[in-house]
């Protein structure tokens, strides 16, 4: 593989692969009990990927190349990360080794049988530039192939992120790191207040559904709420709330999830996190804590997902670049104007924040993640503005 | 309320009976204690105060023990909780965790401590009789040397070696059963009562399985009692219950009277001992309630659900109502047929817990 040279990027070979994937997994039995294999297949549709390629197009100034072999470190949250970053490294011209993380699941088993039916048909080249493999996180595999790829990238948890990224690369190999991630929302209340019951129920049915997907623990997933408005408008915080429980009302968690919910809303009570609740702790019901602006500890250490969300109270959205951590990656917004949402990135004064959304779609991929154009990031441009 | 006072109440307890109190009498006298317990911690653990934060309501409104807040029992390993200052620590107790997992930390004072011993000591003697007779530990002497950081076994073995005389640790420092010198010890001793301690997990390993294995008789007498505990999850994989555990006891080491107890290092002294028709029994200082595992409410007697366990002891840690992750049924409530007043339950093993998905292969909370 590590001979497979390198192509340039959307490649008919790679492109073709990549579509195949996406309707041979659409067509695969039991993938609609699964909204992110859907979300996947969808993503990697043919004419998705045609109009990802033409944000790409062929210029004068320099050719757009593969960098060669690349290494996938894959997190075991989110199984369908794993792909993403393989296509993309695929469709920008590279051969792929990936350890995906040693837990199965359905969703990593239906991913890998259509892996193996693509692998095993005829005629496919972009079949012999990839591996996907497991094995336990301590063996010395990782530093093997570290040692001779091109490109690392690294999807963990930041003890993995530093473990793995300690690990020697070739001095001419780069690397992308994605570690923890903390992501929250921001609602403006007077835009609330113009909602009909109806397109709040709409709302809060989007807000629940980015929860409830990989059990709220995904970098992405909302942990918290800004409410931005004035304390006159409060009413609508309750409203929210009163539409967003009866959303969780038609799902329910798992006795395990209950418990995890309870400790971790417990250990942040303890911490001094949050000054209060509004909510019981049962399995149809999202627990809402009332989160303190003033305490040092935030909410993003001991969160275990499950429908567990802390709730603030800001005058204005400005106000919120103040409490950004370095660590904050999505930002799922309603209400706001591109304008206002403009005005608080230029109040960002740290690391913090590398997406802003709409409520809904925090969960969905982008080729542009924590702040790097991925297919930018994994090839590289050949000069040659200066050759007329 | 000032925990001297409390302290001193606690301790004027007439402790002959354990199991004294019945359902009407028991509520009172532990709602009482509780919400004393509750008002301290509330004063004196900033942590516990905190935790009240997420519960409606003052401490004053509670009106039953279902009203008392279950903390739950993993925070010991996430935060260091205790209601005294921090130089009247006497001794730190831990969980037994495997390797890399977080451990529970138990903060005592000497008060505390020694009201733990007590009532330790007033429930085994219910069932073991007040007579100290020979002692067979079955563990290692070498788990006991730093006894100011003790972990849940040695905690344990110290707890209970105070029950009987003559000490001998079965178990080499690997493990292993000391064959010849056990031998020796049982001539010696087998005319009489001999009291067996040990983890039911060491019980199982190091010297029942052994002694099945190996195909050995040993004999230590049919009025011999085996006291252990420490729970049956790493006994799961093995298909060994409660009740072949019982059988294999009898025939290999002819030991019949034999008392499983449930407790956890979150509260050690008020543990609740199994009688001779095989329910755990609440004695009159601690309590067991049920919760339904989907909506943390409390259940009816007869419906399995989430442990929750009560004591009136601990005053230097807010360990006094603790939600656990076990299983478990109450059966009912002063007519079991042991005589025994109080509720008597069974624990039927652990909560399956959805593992954390955190961005990392691993999170071990």
């Amino acid at each position: 593989m590590q001979n497979s040279g390198v192509w340039t990027p959307f490649d008919d070979r790679a492109v073709s692969f990549v579509n195949q994937f996406s309707s041979r997994l659409l067509k695969s039995s039991g993938i609609h009990q699964y909204p992110d294999l859907v979300a996947l297949a969808y993503w990697f549709r043919r004419s998705s990927i045609k109009k990802l390629s033409e944000a790409y197009p062929t210029v004068n100034e320099f050719i757009r190349v593969g960098r060669g072999l690349s290494l996938h470190i894959a997190p075991s949250n989110v199984d369908t990360i794993f792909v993403y970053s393989f296509f993309l490294c695929l469709l920008s011209g590279n051969s792929c080794f990936i350890r995906v993380s040693q837990n199965e699941s359905p969703q990593l088993n239906i991913l890998i049988k259509v892996f193996n039916e693509i692998y095993n048909a005829d005629g496919n080249e972009a079949a012999a530039r990839f591996v996907i493999c497991t094995y336990p996180r301590d063996s010395p595999i990782t530093e093997l192939v570290s040692r001779h790829c091109d490109l690392r990238l690294i999807w963990g948890g930041d003890d993995a992120v530093s473990v793995i990224g300690a690990l020697p690369l070739k001095p001419t190999a780069t690397e992308l790191k994605f570690p923890n991630r903390s992501s929250f929302s921001a609602v403006k209340l007077s835009a609330l207040d113009r909602l009909s019951n109806e397109d709040l129920r709409k709302l809060t049915a989007l807000f629940y559904n980015d929860i409830r997907l990989f059990g709220q623990q995904a970098c992405s997933s909302p942990i918290a709420i800004y409410f931005i408005g004035l304390p006159s408008e409060r009413a609508q915080i309750d409203r929210f709330w009163e539409f967003l429980i009866l959303a969780a009302q038609q799902h329910g968690i798992e006795p395990s999830g209950v418990m995890n919910r309870y400790v971790s809303a417990s250990s942040m009570a303890v911490s001094g996190v949050v000054d209060g609740n509004r909510s019981t702790f049962d399995s149809k019901n999202v627990v809402v804590l009332d989160g303190m602006l003033e305490s040092k500890i935030k909410f993003r250490t001991n969160h275990f997902g499950e429908g567990l969300l802390i709730e603030y109270e800001l005058l204005s959205l400005t106000d919120l670049s103040d409490h950004i951590y370095a660590q904050d990656q999505t930002l799922s917004t309603f209400g706001f104007s591109k304008d206002e949402i403009r005005i608080f990135a230029k109040h960002l004064s740290n690391r913090g924040i590398d997406r802003i959304v709409p409520i809904g779609e925090s969960l969905d991929f982008g080729h542009i993640w924590d702040g790097n154009d991925l297919i930018d990031s994994m090839s590289r441009k050949i000069d040659v503005s200066k050759i007329k | 309320m000032n925990e001297d006072f409390l302290n001193n109440k606690l301790d004027e307890l007439n402790l002959d009976n354990p199991y004294s109190l019945n359902a009407k009498e028991k509520s009172s006298f532990l709602l009482g204690f509780l919400k004393e317990l509750s008002l301290v911690h509330q004063k004196k653990c900033l942590g516990y105060r905190n935790f009240l934060k997420l519960f409606p309501g003052t401490i004053s409104d509670w009106q039953s023990i279902g009203h008392v807040p279950a903390m739950p029992v993993r925070l010991f390993k996430m935060h260091d909780l205790y209601s005294i200052e921090s130089a009247s620590i006497l001794k730190t107790l831990t969980s037994s965790g495997t390797s890399g997992q977080r451990v529970s930390k138990i903060f005592l004072d000497a008060i505390t401590a020694k009201r733990q011993s007590r009532i330790l000591a007033s429930i085994t003697k219910n069932f073991v009789g007040k007579n100290r007779v020979p002692m067979v530990i079955v563990d290692s002497e070498d788990l006991l040397k730093d006894r100011t950081k003790l972990n849940a076994r040695a905690a344990g073995i110290l707890g209970y070696s105070v029950f009987g005389r003559d000490h001998f640790y079965c178990l080499d420092s690997d493990l292993h059963i000391l064959v010849v010198e056990l031998h020796a010890y049982l001539e010696k001793y087998n005319h009489g009562p001999i009291l067996i301690f040990g983890f039911t997990f060491v019980v199982w390993q190091s010297l029942l399985k052994f002694a099945v294995n190996n195909n050995i008789k040993l004999n230590f007498g049919d009025q011999s009692i085996l006291i252990h505990g420490g729970g049956w999850k790493k006994l799961e994989g093995q298909k060994v219950d409660n009740k072949k555990f019982k059988d294999l006891l009898k025939d290999h080491l002819g030991i019949s009277k034999i008392h499983n107890y449930y407790g956890m290092v979150e509260q050690v002294g008020s543990i609740f001992m199994e009688c001779s028709h095989g329910y755990l029994h609440c004695p009159d200082y601690a309590e067991v309630l049920i919760r339904d595992p989907s909506t943390l409410d409390v259940c009816d007697f007869g419906k399995e659900g989430v442990v929750q366990v009560l004591s009136i002891l601990p005053v230097s840690y807010p360990g006094h109502s603790l939600l656990t992750e076990d299983l478990g049924t109450i059966h009912g409530q002063d007519d079991c047929g042991c005589g025994r007043m109080g509720k008597y339950f069974t624990v039927s093993g652990r909560m399956p817990l959805a593992e954390l998905r955190g961005c990392s292969d691993t999170r071990v909370v």
